[in-house]
């Protein structure tokens, strides 16, 4: 009950918050805050032995039975990886909520219950590990994301909310119907109706089936990363989002996308993820590109970071399917990294936007005249971006390649003229919003909140570029299941 | 007639007393309130009887059959017939013409839904349908204030009249073939029409002639269901008629069809007949494409159910087609019916409650009514900001009919995309896939509507406080939440009737 009582916390907390409008208007954020500070406490225990126990197997595994017709449990489990993951969730979640403070002025009631409950359901996706139930959790996070969007968001909302929906909705339209196939076919040979991860995991379809199940699970995956072709929901979704629900997608619900590729693409389907590899290397190389060349172009501030969320992006993709272990340590690493540099890029707009109502690049210019700590602040979160050693992308983009190289050497010579065009945009951002003539008035600079926030997910960053062993480490066990020396024939 | 047979009516029996009772009442003194009392209370027992019966009776003559299927669903219409008429009352006050008749008619439809559910045999089918129908046409123009309720009314007239002119046509040709009525010895009887259909020139032409037949048959059942390509008059008529009416006609007057439909299927061995499912395949995928893609542009909530409903027996269709054994995968031979009766179930319970928020929304505490046709979608704007309860019901309700987890709606989908895939049935599942992303738009199109930011808003006139509302509102969302979140116990239920 250790992960249904943190599931609990958070969705409980999500009432309480709604509750508590009616004392005060601002009474929901200290509650959203206060929970997501007592999520993590059913898990203690594992936190404190991080550094001394070995890690191996699930940390935590509980199966309780749900439908008993068709044999589906309630089963939530982490092991390395999903801790990681969850832990970025919940400290990201902390973030978003610091960056609703101010803006979020009306309504906070249901805006702090949709923030926590679409955290609930992120959180669900990281530790179900019976398909029915990862099905639901996938699906019941996106509707109080699309609230989110769909209310607090800025002029052109409903069409983006729209879209972010029924992009991720077709996705999984698509997964259901695998689910189905896996689960039906699995019974046809086994005799068992099972819905769970073990149980599935041990059975190998045939090559053909196989490859329709995995194309299923697959399209779901890269819609939510997101890979071009499927990835135009994403520039609207953050455009129109207001700060913190950029923040919680950037950060987090991207991350659901490489969560399952990992999960449940690569040791479900092992044979045959690697003999579509380079088609999933091709995708992978062009929306890194793809992504970088249109962040360059981009006018709108929030619009340039979301391409560049799909450039980087593309080297999780690339990680994934370059089957060595250096690459998928570099893809969690990059997860992890993109996750926390996103979501500060997105909360620094967020806070130029609350000064000064613009956030068109023509129209900034020069911040650092008069607002010397964000503009500070905000090439430091530029430059981890553009992938500079010693921060936490370098970790997760560098072995990426090292990784994909052997294996792939021209994706992954594609993939490397990115962190060029990375260096294009990244450095554009830094000229045309803090240097130069100044275009714009007077404004008070970042506050305490503000520099707290900030400062926090710097020295994050920053640990992660310096000592990224101990995150290696953790994720490695799941790692170690994938199928090893998929080399090029 | 004897003891079993008495028993296993007792619920018709308790329905079409309780008819009379109010006639002769009626015709003594007319007094509203205690006839809508009595008619809730008829349906009440009747309900109780039913629920009694569901594992106890299995009676079974040439005419109607008891079994589990029936006992289940039977409980289920009474049940959303007794949760309708609960809400006639508020209704019905603000009509000015005389009301008492109305629960008559109620009554009667309810009863001729049930005959048709529990029929095994064409000749009680055909007395069902009529007495359904029938009663329903002078519900649907019930209220004369308005041109669309009368248009309504002699549109489901004339069309439902052709429909049964088909039906009996085709009951004709069948019984000139087969020598039976029972649906259960028609295929028996007719086999060796199949078997020698391509021999000899006699035998083609008697193929030809029988065909034609199932044909003329699935036209009638097609047009109560609403199906395409006879679905045209479904949204002209939950337009015009009156709110409970149109919610009688979604959801008990189809849902007593398609109980037919799956007592074809699985006693008269329907799925075996290839012209059959092929024919049945395409009404499923044109009705789920063109119900959902219809539904996108309505300005009407009543139109836009109307088209979502012809999507969902697309999906209910679905569940019959793949029946067909051959060609599954998992050798669940109770899945699809499963299937069906699950999503019935869902449909039968979603659909209900979002008519009785509509009505809930447009009762009005003084003056006249509103007509159908003035509940656009426009009407809901803001309704999130104005009245919670309401809309996060109506929200929830329109989450289950898209299908979304955690809903009853999402586990009904479920299990048709379970049975689907089982039988292999892909096209139907990318058409499935496509008709329900292009749903979700316009479920979410309402939501967005609801939960936009009004001024105006404030200016609402305070309602007077009323008890049925905050019941019904939570009656309802627990029973679509609680088999959303707990979909076991019902799943178990219809597995256990219908082995």
């Amino acid at each position: 009950m250790i992960l249904m009582s943190m599931i609990l916390i958070l969705l409980l907390g999500g009432l309480a918050a709604w509750a508590s409008e009616s004392l005060s208007p601002n009474a929901p954020k200290w509650v959203a805050a206060l929970s997501l500070i007592i999520a993590p406490y059913p898990i203690r225990y594992i936190l404190y032995d991080l550094g001394t126990s070995t890690n191996e197997g699930w940390l935590i595994n509980e199966v309780t039975l749900w439908i008993q017709r068709l044999n589906i449990t309630f089963h939530l489990a982490i092991d390395g990886l999903s801790l990681l993951l969850i832990l970025l969730t919940l400290s990201m979640g902390l973030i978003a909520v610091m960056a609703a403070w101010k803006e979020i002025k009306t309504r906070t009631g249901f805006f702090y219950f949709n923030l926590l409950w679409s955290l609930a359901g992120v959180i669900g996706v990281f530790c179900a590990l019976d398909l029915f139930l990862f099905f639901v959790f996938w699906e019941v996070m996106l509707v109080p994301m699309y609230l989110l969007v769909a209310i607090w968001g800025y002029e052109n909302r409903r069409y983006a909310a729209m879209k972010f929906f029924l992009f991720t909705q077709a996705g999984g339209l698509l997964m259901l119907v695998s689910i189905s196939a896996l689960v039906l076919l699995n019974f046809q040979e086994s005799g068992v109706l099972t819905f769970d991860y073990l149980d599935l995991i041990a059975h190998q379809l045939s090559p053909h089936a196989a490859f329709w199940v995995m194309l299923g699970f697959f399209i779901a995956f890269i819609i939510k990363l997101p890979i071009v072709p499927f990835h135009n929901w994403l520039p609207d979704a953050h455009t129109q989002a207001p700060t913190a629900v950029s923040v919680i997608l950037a950060a987090v619900l991207l991350k659901t996308g490489g969560y399952g590729l990992i999960r449940f693409v690569l040791p479900m389907f092992p044979e045959v993820s690697v003999e579509f590899a380079p088609y999933a290397m091709a995708l992978a190389g062009l929306t890194i590109i793809y992504g970088a060349v249109m962040a360059f172009s981009q006018q709108d501030l929030k619009r340039l970071i979301a391409y560049t969320s799909i450039s980087h992006m593309g080297f999780v993709l690339l990680g994934c399917y370059a089957m060595t272990q250096q690459a998928w340590q570099g893809a969690v690493m990059q997860m992890l990294a993109h996750g926390i540099s996103a979501a500060a890029l997105f909360a620094l707009v967020g806070a130029i936007q609350y000064r000064y109502h613009t956030r068109d690049l023509n129209e900034l210019g020069g911040l650092w005249q008069v607002l010397p700590k964000l503009s500070a602040v905000g090439l430091f979160f530029v430059v981890a971006s553009l992938g500079m050693p010693g921060l936490g992308n370098f970790v997760g983009e560098f072995l990426v390649l090292l990784g994909s190289f052997p294996s792939y050497p021209i994706f992954t010579i594609i993939a490397a003229l990115g962190l060029i065009l990375a260096a294009v945009y990244s450095l554009a951002i830094a000229q045309r919003t803090f240097f130069g003539p100044l275009k714009l008035g007077e404004a008070l600079d970042l506050d305490t909140r503000e520099i707290l926030m900030m400062t926090s997910m710097a020295v994050i960053l920053l640990w992660m570029g310096l000592h990224p062993q101990p995150l290696i480490d953790l994720a490695q066990h799941t790692l170690n299941q994938f199928p090893l020396g998929a080399t090029i024939k | 007639m004897n003891a079993a047979l008495a028993y296993a009516l007792l619920p018709w029996i308790i329905i079409g007393s309780t008819a009379l009772i109010l006639m002769l009442f009626a015709a003594v003194k007319r007094d509203h309130l205690y006839i809508s009392f009595l008619t809730s209370l008829g349906l009440l027992l009747a309900l109780i009887v039913q629920l009694i019966q569901i594992s106890e009776v299995d009676y079974k003559d040439s005419l109607v059959i008891f079994d589990g299927t029936t006992t289940l669903l039977s409980a289920l219409i009474i049940f959303v017939s007794f949760l309708l008429s609960l809400l006639l009352y508020p209704w019905l006050e603000s009509v000015n013409d005389p009301k008492e008749e109305y629960y008559m008619l109620f009554l009667l439809a309810t009863l001729g839904s049930l005959v048709v559910c529990a029929s095994s045999h064409f000749a009680s089918f055909f007395l069902g349908l009529e007495l359904m129908s029938l009663s329903l046409v002078p519900m649907v123009s019930y209220v004369d204030r308005d041109q669309k309720s009368l248009e309504a009314g002699i549109k489901y007239l004339v069309l439902s009249a052709l429909a049964s002119a088909f039906m009996l046509m085709a009951i004709a040709i069948i019984y000139f073939y087969a020598g039976t009525l029972s649906i259960d010895q028609i295929v028996n009887n007719s086999s060796f029409i199949l078997e020698s259909s391509a021999t000899s020139g006699e035998g083609l032409a008697n193929t030809v002639i029988y065909n034609t037949a199932l044909v003329f048959l699935l036209v009638g059942v097609t047009f109560k269901l609403s199906l395409a390509p006879c679905h045209l008059w479904v949204a002209d008529l939950l337009e015009g008629s009156p709110l409970p009416t149109a919610a009688l006609l979604a959801t008990i007057s189809k849902a007593a069809m398609f109980v037919v439909l799956i007592r074809l299927f699985s006693f008269g061995d329907w799925h075996l007949q290839t012209d059959i499912v092929w024919i049945l395949s395409a009404v499923a995928g044109v009705s789920m494409i063109m119900g959902n893609f219809l539904a996108l542009l309505q300005k009407n909530i009543l139109r836009l159910l109307a088209f979502s409903s012809i999507a969902h027996f697309g999906y209910l269709l679905l569940t019959l087609i793949s029946m067909k054994p051959e060609s599954a995968l998992a050798n669940e031979s109770a899945l699809s019916n499963e299937a069906a009766i699950y999503y019935l179930f869902a449909y039968l319970i979603t659909v209900l409650g979002t008519f009785a928020v509509l009505m809930l929304l447009n009762t009005p505490h003084t003056g006249p009514q509103k007509p159908s046709s003035a509940i656009t979608i426009d009407s809901l704007r803001g309704l999130f900001w104005n009245k919670p309860g309401t809309s996060l019901t109506l929200m929830l309700l329109l989450l289950s009919l898209a299908g979304i987890p955690l809903t009853i709606g999402f586990v009904g989908k479920f299990y048709v995309t379970l049975a689907a895939v089982n039988s292999q049935l892909w096209y139907l599942v990318a058409a499935l896939i496509i008709s329900s992303i292009a749903g979700l738009y316009y479920y979410l199109r309402l939501i967005m509507i609801m939960v936009e930011k009004t001024d105006a808003g404030e200016s609402l006139a305070k309602e007077p406080f009323s008890v049925t509302s905050p019941i019904l509102l939570t009656t309802v969302s627990s029973l679509v939440l609680g088999i959303g979140i707990f979909p076991g116990h019902l799943a178990e239920i219809i597995e256990k009737i219908l082995t």
